[in-house]
């Protein structure tokens, strides 16, 4: 699992992410993620178009960046889902 | 029928999913019947090794596949403690992802992208078995 960021003109932080999201990737990924979450009042986009696996223990490595920017005024934006990832997440 | 054992490990994930979208390619499956077997035996897998041998030790988890009328039949047994996903109750849905539980969506998961899902125990060993078929 890879992960990528940056830091956009208008303020919104752009967290590209690539590879499997599982449990592994999770592991490889999640102080990483936390850290580049914990911001007060962003926004921020997380690019999933070169995740092709999501599993749930991956999308509670996205939740809990989400609510920790929830809390603080921010907001999480998931784009670009592959098929089977959107799926997951309709699911 | 494929049949694989693995160990109760973490580790096997990976390749018990590069073992599985192998054996279900091979059998012809539809490449969206192979993600959903792919995302709910992981899901099944991970879960077993997190919380169905409380005691630790070396434990197996057999992996099944077989051919199904338009897609594939999963089955996973091990000798965990006893658990059926088939009544287990589900967490409520969230509003919105800010909101939402951080775990707990693995049953979602099953009963969402499996036609069908049977459990039955015998003895010590748990067994669950999941079709998937192409819609």
């Amino acid at each position: 699992m890879k992960l990528s960021y940056e830091d956009r003109a208008d303020g919104v932080r752009l967290i590209r992410l690539s590879g499997r999201l599982d449990l592994e990737g999770s592991h490889q990924i999640d102080l990483k993620f936390a850290t580049l979450t914990a911001l007060d009042q962003r926004t921020v986009v997380v690019d999933l178009s070169e995740v092709d696996f999501l599993a749930s223990l991956g999308l509670a490595s996205l939740v809990k960046g989400a609510r920790t920017l929830g809390a603080r005024g921010g907001r999480m934006l998931l784009a670009g889902p592959q098929e089977n990832v959107a799926k997951m997440l309709d699911a | 029928m494929h049949v694989r054992e693995f160990a109760s490990a973490e580790t096997e994930l990976r390749p018990m999913s590069r073992w599985l979208r192998e054996v279900c390619t091979s059998i012809g499956a539809a490449p969206a019947v192979v993600d959903d077997a792919e995302l709910c035996a992981n899901e099944v897998f991970a879960n077993l090794c997190a919380h169905a041998f409380p005691a630790g030790g070396h434990h197996c988890i057999t992996v099944s596949l077989a051919a199904a009328p338009g897609g594939v039949q999963l089955t996973i047994e091990d000798d965990g403690i006893a658990f059926d996903p088939t009544t287990a109750a589900l967490p409520s849905p969230p509003q919105a992802l800010d909101s939402a539980r951080s775990g707990g969506y693995g049953l979602i998961l099953l009963r969402s992208l499996a036609q069908d899902m049977r459990y039955e125990r015998s003895g010590n060993r748990n067994r669950l078995t999941l079709v998937f078929v192409a819609v």
